[in-house]
C-alpha cells in the first residue's frame, strides 16, 4: 500500500462526512511503469567510456566512471556531463577528452558542446563528477575526480574555467572516486568531501587471478585504503583542507560513495559513506561543522554478521511512514544491497532483508544507486545500475554475470520493495556493465528519467514513460544557505501523508542527479501543503500548490514562481 | 559384514554434507582394514598416507568401488577436484549404483561454484533413493542460484524424511532470514538449536536472529558463550557488542565491537588467503600461508588441514613439517609433535630450528637429557648458536 492507498481509506471518511474530497487514489500497477532507451535518438550514442585497458588488467580499469546532469547554461533544461575514463600515458598513444558535455536541445535531443564550453582539452584518467554553485554566483560549477589531480571547473556564463590551482583543490594526487558538495558548517558556502580509494599505481600493481593462470582485475582487499579528504570553502573561491580538524581522520579509505542526510533532525548535515570491503561510515555533525564517526555503534557499518561489505553507490531518503531516514548502499554480488533505517538516538536497524531488497539483489553487483519516485505515486523507489568487475566471471561463478540487468525496486509505501524489472522487461532488463547512475527530468514532462554509464561502454538514457500520475517539481534558491539550497528539506503533504525530500549533491556512484525536487502526487491535483526547512533553520509553509508544474521558490520571499 | 558396515559408516560420516549409504559390496578383509586405516588418516588430514593406504587396499580388493570412492573423498578434501572426479567416475564404472558418488560429485561442483552442475549431480543421487543429504544439498545449490522457492521445497522435503534433520532446519532459517521473514527464521533456527544445542553455529544464528528482532537481551548469554569458545568469530563479537549497547551496556558493548574489529581484520586476511588457494590449488606456500593465518586466530584444526594439504603438495618441505609439529604442540599433542620433529630430523638432521623446538618440547615434558642432546646437536654444527646456548644454560641452572 502506498501513501495514496492509505489516503484512500481516509478519503472514504471525507466522502461520507464532507463529500468534497478531490483526491483520488493512485493506480500504481507495474503495467504503467515503462522506460524507453532513447540514447540514440537523444544523440548520445557516440559516447564510449574508455578503460585504457592494454592487457595489464590494471585495477582502475574495472572501476568505470560516472556522469550526470548539469544545467550549465542556466536554461533550466538538464544537460548531460559524462566522464569518458582515460588512457594510460605509457600504454596508449592517443589521448581522449576526459569529459563530454551535451547541451539539452529541449526537444529530447542533445548536442556535444564539449569544445565550445572549454572542456575538450583536459586529458586525464577520470572517475566522478559532482555539481554545485560553489561560488554562489547563480550557476552550476562542477568538481571532477581522477586517479591523479582532481579538477574544479567554474562556470563562467556557460563555459568552464579550470580553477583547480587557484581553489587549492588540486594539491593531492590520489585516486579519488565520488565527491559531495555540502555545507558542513552552514556558513552558506558549499564545502566538499572527496572520496579516496586505494593506494594503487602501476608500480605497485599486484597479479590477481581467478583461475591461477591468467591475470584478472584485483579487488581492493589487496591494497591499502587512502582516507578521504574534506575541504572547507573559504567563500572566496578557495578551499582549505580540514580533513583532520573536521574529524574525518582516521578513516579506512576505499570510499566509493557519500550521501548527505540529517538522521537526528538537528538541522546540521550528516554524512553517510560507502566503503569498498571496509566498514561503511556515518559522520554525525557536532553542530559546528566537525564530525564524529559513529558507523559501528549505529549499526550501519556492517551486515548482520558484522562483515564489511563492498560498499559502492549510496543514497538516503525517507521511504516509509516512519519519517526516519533510510540508507541504501550497493554492494558486491552475493552481498545484499544494504538497507539501514534510523531507529532512535544514534541507532539504525538493518532492513536489508526486511525491505525485500536484500534477496533479489544478492546475485548482482550494484554500483550506481539512487532513490526517486519512478511512478509518481508519492513514495521513493530505488534504481540500481549493476555490472560485475571481473570479465568472464560466468566461467568461475555459476549464476553471476559480467553484464547484468538493472533493478528498479518499487516501494509499496511502507518500505517494502519489489524489483519490477523481471516483470516489465524492456530497457532496464538489458544487460550492461553498469556503473554510474543519475536522474533528472531531461524532457521536462514531470517524470524522472535515468542516465546510466557503463564501464568500457556507452551511456544509456532511459526515458520514463509513466504519464498517469501527477507531479510537482520544485527548485529552491537559498539566501542564507548556499545559493542552490544544499541541505534544504522539503516536506510535501497530501491528505495528512507526508513526502520528505532533500536538496543535495553526491549520492549514487561518482554521479550527479538534478537538485530539483520531484513530488509524485498520484492522481491528486495539488499538494495540500509544502514545508520548507531552510539550512539556516527557518521554515516556510505553502498551501494548495497545483501539480503538473515546475516552480521556483526563493528563501524568505513567501511566494512561488512558476517556470 | 560388521567390518563392512563400520567402514561404510566412516566413509560417509566425515562430513555432514556426505550421504549415508549402504553399499553392500564384498571387499577383501585386508582391503577393508587398509581402508579403515586410511579413513582414520583422512580424519587426521594425513592425505598422502591415506592415499597410500588406499593403494594398498587396491592391491587386495576384489571389488574396487570402495577404494575408488575413498580416493575420491581424499582428493575432494584436498580440493583436487579433477582427481576426485576421476576417482568417483572409476567408482561408478565398477558399481553404477554406488550410493554417495553423485552426491559427492555434487559437493565438489558446489565448492567450485558450479551450482547448476551440482544440482544435476544431486538429482542423479536421488534417483538411487530419496535421502535427506542430497535433498538438503539441492536446496543449498538452489539458494546459491537465487531460486529460493525450489530451495525451500527441497529443504522441506528433507525434513519430511527426517523431522530431526537439523541441517535442513538451519538452512531454512537462513533462507527465511535472507527473505526478511525473521520470525519464521527464528522458528526454524530454534528447532535446529533445540535438537542440537551443542552446535555453536546453530546457537549463533539463533542468537543473531534474536538481536535482529530487538530481543538482544535474550541473546547476550549465548553470544558470550560463543565468543568464549570461538574467539575468532567476528560475527559473535559484533552481535554481542550490538546487543549490549542496545540494552544499555555501552562500555561493554563498545569493548566487544573493538574486539570484533580486530577479529575482522584477521578474518579478512583469511578470506583473501582462501581465495588464493582456490586460484592456486597447486601452490603449497598458499596453503601454508592460509594455515599460518588460521593458526594465528586459534583455528587449529582448520590450520592443520591446510598445512597437511601443503604437505601433500610438497612432501619434502621441512619448514611446513616444522610448522605442523609446532601446531601439534599448540593442540596439546606433545607425543605427535615429538614424533613429527623426529621424523623431520631423520630426513634432514641439519635443521637447527627443529632441534631447537624438539629440545623445548623435551624440556617442557621434563626430559632434560633429551632436551640437552637436542640442543647440543645444534651447537655441534653451530657452536655460537645463541638460542641453544641460552637454553642449555637455563637447563643447567635448573
Amino acid at each position: 500500500m502506498n501513501l495514496f492507498n492509505i489516503g484512500k481509506i481516509i478519503i472514504i471518511g471525507y466522502v461520507i462526512f464532507i463529500s468534497c474530497d478531490k483526491i483520488k487514489p493512485v493506480v500504481s500497477s507495474t503495467n504503467q511503469i515503462s522506460f524507453t532507451e532513447v540514447t540514440k535518438y537523444a544523440g548520445l550514442s557516440d559516447f564510449r567510456h574508455i578503460t585504457g585497458a592494454a592487457g595489464d588488467k590494471w585495477f582502475p580499469e574495472s572501476m568505470g566512471s560516472g556522469g550526470g546532469f548539469i544545467d550549465y547554461n542556466g536554461d533550466s533544461w538538464p544537460d548531460i556531463l559524462l566522464v569518458s575514463g582515460g588512457v594510460w600515458p605509457e600504454k596508449n598513444k592517443s589521448v581522449i577528452p576526459a569529459l563530454y558535455l551535451y547541451r539539452n536541445n529541449r526537444d529530447g535531443t542533445f548536442m556535444d558542446v564539449t569544445a565550445s564550453t572549454g572542456l575538450a582539452d583536459l586529458h586525464t584518467y577520470g572517475f566522478g563528477i559532482t555539481v554545485a554553485d560553489y561560488d554562489n554566483d547563480d550557476d552550476q560549477d562542477f568538481f571532477f575526480t581522477t586517479i591523479w589531480q582532481n579538477h574544479l571547473f567554474r562556470n563562467d556564463g556557460g563555459s568552464f574555467v579550470d580553477v583547480t590551482a587557484k581553489s587549492g583543490l588540486g594539491k593531492d594526487s590520489l585516486w579519488s572516486t565520488s565527491a559531495i558538495f555540502f555545507d558542513a558548517d552552514l556558513d552558506g558556502w558549499a564545502d566538499i568531501y572527496v572520496g579516496s580509494y586505494v593506494d594503487w599505481s602501476p608500480e605497485n600493481d599486484i597479479w590477481c587471478t581467478l583461475d591461477g593462470i591468467t591475470k584478472n582485475y584485483c579487488t581492493p582487499e589487496l591494497f591499502n585504503g587512502v582516507p578521504s579528504r574534506f575541504y572547507h570553502n573559504n567563500g572566496n573561491g578557495t578551499f582549505t583542507d580540514q580533513t583532520e580538524q573536521a574529524g574525518f581522520l582516521p578513516a579506512p579509505g576505499k570510499m566509493l560513495g557519500a550521501a548527505e542526510l540529517d538522521f537526528n533532525n538537528d538541522g546540521w548535515p550528516d554524512l553517510a559513506v560507502a566503503s569498498d570491503t571496509q566498514r561503511d561510515l556515518l559522520y554525525v555533525n557536532n553542530g559546528n561543522g566537525t564530525f564524529d564517526e559513529i558507523g559501528a555503534i549505529s549499526g550501519m557499518a556492517y551486515d548482520e554478521n558484522g562483515r564489511a561489505k563492498a560498499g559502492m553507490g549510496i543514497d538516503v531518503g525517507v521511504v516509509d511512514g516512519s519519517k526516519k531516514e533510510t540508507i541504501f548502499v550497493g554492494n558486491f554480488s552475493k552481498e545484499m544491497i544494504s538497507v539501514f533505517r534510523h531507529q532512535s538516538d544514534v541507532f539504525f536497524e538493518d532492513r536489508s532483508a526486511l525491505s525485500k531488497i536484500g534477496r533479489p539483489s544478492l546475485m548482482t553487483l550494484t554500483f550506481g544507486l539512487f532513490l526517486f519516485d519512478a511512478e509518481l505515486d508519492g513514495d521513493l523507489d530505488l534504481f540500481t545500475a549493476n555490472g560485475h568487475v571481473q570479465i568472464g566471471i560466468e566461467q568461475t561463478q555459476d549464476g553471476i554475470y559480467y553484464r547484468e540487468p538493472s533493478h528498479l525496486f518499487l516501494n509499496d509505501g511502507s518500505g517494502h520493495f519489489t524489483d519490477i524489472v523481471p516483470i516489465i522487461g524492456g530497457a532496464l532488463s538489458k544487460t550492461i556493465v553498469g556503473r554510474g547512475a543519475a536522474y533528472a527530468d531531461y524532457d521536462k514532462n514531470g517524470t524522472v528519467d535515468i542516465l546510466v554509464t557503463e564501464n568500457g561502454g556507452p551511456a544509456h538514457l532511459y526515458r520514463n514513460d509513466n504519464h498517469l500520475n501527477n507531479f510537482l517539481r520544485i527548485n529552491v534558491k537559498s539566501i542564507n544557505g548556499t545559493r542552490d539550497g544544499l541541505g534544504t528539506k522539503l516536506v510535501g503533504i497530501i491528505n495528512n501523508m507526508s513526502m520528505e525530500r532533500r536538496v543535495k549533491t553526491g549520492s549514487s556512484f561518482m554521479s550527479h542527479s538534478e537538485t530539483t525536487v520531484t513530488f509524485g502526487l498520484g492522481n491528486a491535483e495539488k499538494l495540500d501543503s509544502l514545508y520548507i526547512y531552510w539550512p539556516d533553520g527557518t521554515k516556510e509553509i505553502f498551501h494548495n500548490i497545483n501539480g503538473g508544474q515546475e516552480i521556483n521558490i526563493m528563501e524568505g520571499q513567501g511566494r512561488l514562481a512558476v517556470q | 559384514m560388521k567390518y563392512l558396515i563400520l567402514l561404510i559408516f566412516s566413509l560417509y560420516c566425515c562430513s555432514s554434507n556426505e550421504k549415508q549409504t549402504e553399499n553392500e559390496t564384498w571387499v577383501n578383509p585386508k582391503a577393508n582394514r587398509y581402508l579403515l586405516q586410511g579413513s582414520d588418516l583422512l580424519k587426521q588430514h594425513n592425505f598422502t598416507q591415506a592415499l597410500a593406504f588406499a593403494d594398498s587396499a587396491d592391491k587386495y580388493a576384489t571389488q574396487k568401488a570402495d577404494v575408488h570412492f575413498f580416493k575420491g573423498r581424499v582428493y575432494s578434501e584436498l580440493g583436487r577436484f579433477a582427481e576426485a572426479e576421476q576417482a568417483y567416475k572409476n567408482t561408478l564404472e565398477d558399481m553404477p549404483s554406488y550410493n554417495g558418488v553423485w552426491n559427492n560429485l555434487g559437493n565438489n561442483a558446489y565448492r567450485q561454484q558450479n551450482f547448476s552442475l551440482a544440482i544435476d549431480f544431486y538429482k542423479k543421487e536421488l534417483t538411487l533413493g530419496r535421502a535427506t543429504i542430497p535433498l538438503r544439498a539441492l536446496g543449498r545449490a538452489f539458494v546459491e542460484l537465487g531460486q529460493t522457492d525450489s530451495a525451500r521445497s527441497y529443504f522441506e522435503k528433507a525434513i519430511e524424511l527426517d523431522d530431526k534433520y537439523t541441517a535442513a532446519y538451519f538452512n531454512l532459517a537462513q533462507l527465511e532470514e535472507d527473505e526478511g521473514n525473521l520470525k519464521k527464521a527464528l522458528k526454524y533456527s530454534s528447532r535446529a538449536y533445540g535438537i542440537e544445542p551443542e552446535n555453536l553455529e546453530y546457537r549463533y544464528v539463533y542468537s543473531t536472529l534474536l538481536v535482529q528482532l530487538n530481543r538482544g537481551s535474550e541473546a547476550i548469554y549465548n553470544l558470550k558463550e560463543i565468543v568464549k569458545q570461538w574467539p575468532w568469530h567476528h560475527g559473535a563479537h559484533y552481535n554481542l557488542g550490538r546487543a549490549l549497547i542496545k540494552t544499555g551496556h555501552q562500555v561493554d558493548g563498545e569493548k566487544y565491537l573493538e574486539q570484533a574489529e580486530q577479529v575482522r581484520a584477521a578474518q579478512a586476511k583469511i578470506d583473501h588467503l582462501e581465495n588464493t588457494v582456490r586460484a592456486l590449488p597447486d601452490d603449497p606456500y598458499s596453503y601454508a600461508a592460509l594455515a599460518f593465518a588460521l593458526r594465528k586466530v586459534g583455528r587449529y584444526n582448520d590450520a592443520m588441514h591446510s598445512y597437511k594439504v601443503a604437505l601433500y603438495l610438497d612432501q619434502d618441505n621441512f619448514d611446513i613439517w616444522n610448522n605442523v609439529a609446532n601446531l601439534y604442540l599448540l593442540q596439546g599433542d606433545t607425543v605427535t609433535a615429538l614424533a613429527t620433529y623426529n621424523y623431520i630430523i631423520t630426513r634432514n638432521s641439519a635443521l637447527t630450528d627443529v632441534w631447537l623446538n624438539m629440545g623445548v618440547v623435551y624440556a617442557l615434558s621434563n626430559q632434560k637429557e633429551k632436551a640437552r642432546n637436542a640442543w647440543e646437536r645444534i651447537l655441534a654444527a653451530e657452536p655460537n648458536n645463541a638460542s641453544a646456548q641460552k637454553f642449555i644454560r637455563k637447563l643447567n641452572n635448573n
